[in-house]
């Protein structure tokens, strides 16, 4: 199961613009998360970085491509 | 890294599964004919002919174009993964799951539609009564038609098949109800948890019971068919946050897809996983999406847009994509103890991976 709540306090953390990385280690390393869980922090950490080099601010801005995901209602 | 180590076998034709479910479908609506009348075929054959679905593929024309839908093609290709490389080429063999699946599946998006009040060619025509009807009779005929397969042909195989569709059900309609309980509930009490715990129970279990049942109609070993349904599971908490990131998306972000027509999550107040992240922001000025949920006015009088602009501002967008990351990883570790024990497997199952973005230098 995916530690939804140490995801979502690292990504707090990030958007407030902290640097994650260190808490994100000592959560993989404590077993908190795994290590697929810390690459997408580090990841996201990486994006919102960029977000506030290019825009000068942390929330995403920019344009998204969303695929066609079907026309099955239940996924609505 | 997606090649097989030796192909053994052909890749499945989509133009001939779509066909040969077609003409399974046919077969069983056929025969249902003595003791149901036309009318009500007719409403069963309009739910399995939506857009998207088997009966409304366009047989017509070059066969290069026909695209397989989504859940036929998660049960054969599971099949055939599954399945030793000598058998491989055996796929006609899960047809009946196949179509018991399709059924299943159009009969759960009529129902959902009649939840959601979304709009829907079949309820427009016929009516919230017959289409409710008609729904739960395709979810008895999905499984009487697996348990048929399973007195005719092969047994065991097709009753687990049956087994893992009444479960995938059962969990899916554990999760509508969460669905509909958390739109009632105040706008902070839903966490990130629970919404995830109810999204999982409804797409993660459809496509992860769509593999397990293609598995084990293939007879795969135990560790075999819970590998796939792992993989089911993730690539259906994938499909599912797409679909949920795009309804929050503001329309200034968003290119390459129309915006829904259908009354979106925002405004139905619906706890997908953006919104329950927004609305659990613990800034000390209420985002807009905080007060228009805490509020008792009509969401159709707000400005959708104002509210996608929230979900933006605050990260629910970035999280979204985060916990959707972590699915695709997830999902491709499951992949790759899965090639251990059945080698080509990842090529095979590879159409049902979505396009990963971009990964940035360095991580």
């Amino acid at each position: 199961m995916m530690n939804l709540n140490a995801l979502e306090k690292l990504t707090r953390q990030a958007i407030k613009g902290s640097n994650t990385s260190m808490n994100s280690r000592m959560m993989l390393n404590n077993g908190f998360i795994t290590p697929a869980e810390h690459r997408s922090i580090s990841s996201l950490s990486w994006q919102i970085a960029a977000n506030v080099r290019a825009n000068g601010n942390g929330a995403a801005a920019g344009t998204w491509a969303t695929s066609d995901t079907g026309t099955d209602r239940f996924w609505g | 890294m997606l090649e097989p180590k030796r192909n053994m076998y052909s890749p499945i034709d989509t133009f001939a599964l779509t066909k040969a479910v077609y003409e399974e479908l046919k077969s069983i609506l056929l025969s249902y004919s003595s003791v149901m009348p036309a009318s009500l075929i007719e409403i069963g054959k309009a739910a399995l002919s939506t857009s998207g679905k088997v009966m409304s593929t366009p047989f017509e024309g070059d066969p290069a174009h026909v695209r397989a839908p989504r859940w036929p093609l998660a049960v054969a290709l599971s099949y055939q993964a599954a399945s030793q490389p000598k058998d491989r080429d055996n796929w006609t063999s899960a047809v009946p799951a196949v179509a018991a699946v399709e059924i299943a599946m159009a009969a759960a998006d009529l129902l959902d539609e009649l939840t959601d009040h979304d709009p829907s060619p079949v309820i427009e025509r016929y009516g919230p009564g017959q289409a409710l009807n008609a729904g739960n009779l395709m979810l008895v005929m999905a499984q009487q038609s697996l348990l048929r397969d399973a007195l005719k042909n092969r047994g065991d195989q097709a009753l687990s098949a049956l087994d893992a569709l009444q479960n995938m059900l059962v969990e899916a309609a554990v999760g509508q109800h969460l669905d509909m309980l958390y739109e009632r509930m105040g706008s902070a009490e839903v966490t990130v948890e629970m919404s995830n715990a109810m999204t999982q129970m409804k797409a993660g279990a459809l496509i992860s019971g769509a593999c397990r049942i293609g598995a084990l109609t293939a007879g795969a070993p135990a560790q075999v068919v819970e590998l796939l349904a792992r993989f089911g599971r993730e690539i259906g908490g994938i499909a599912q946050l797409e679909n949920d990131l795009r309804d929050v998306l503001p329309l200034s972000a968003l290119v390459g897809a129309t915006p829904n027509q259908q009354k979106t999550d925002l405004l139905l107040r619906k706890r997908t996983l953006p919104i329950a992240f927004t609305l659990r922001d613990d800034s000390e000025e209420p985002n807009a999406l905080q007060q228009a949920y805490s509020s008792t006015e009509d969401m159709g009088d707000i400005d959708e847009e104002h509210l996608r602009e929230a979900v933006l501002a605050v990260g629910g967008i970035q999280f979204g994509e985060l916990v959707l990351s972590v699915h695709r990883e997830n999902a491709l570790e499951a992949l790759a103890e899965l090639e251990e024990l059945r080698p080509g497997a990842t090529a095979i199952l590879s159409p049902l991976l979505p396009k990963a973005p971009e990964a940035p230098p360095g991580v």
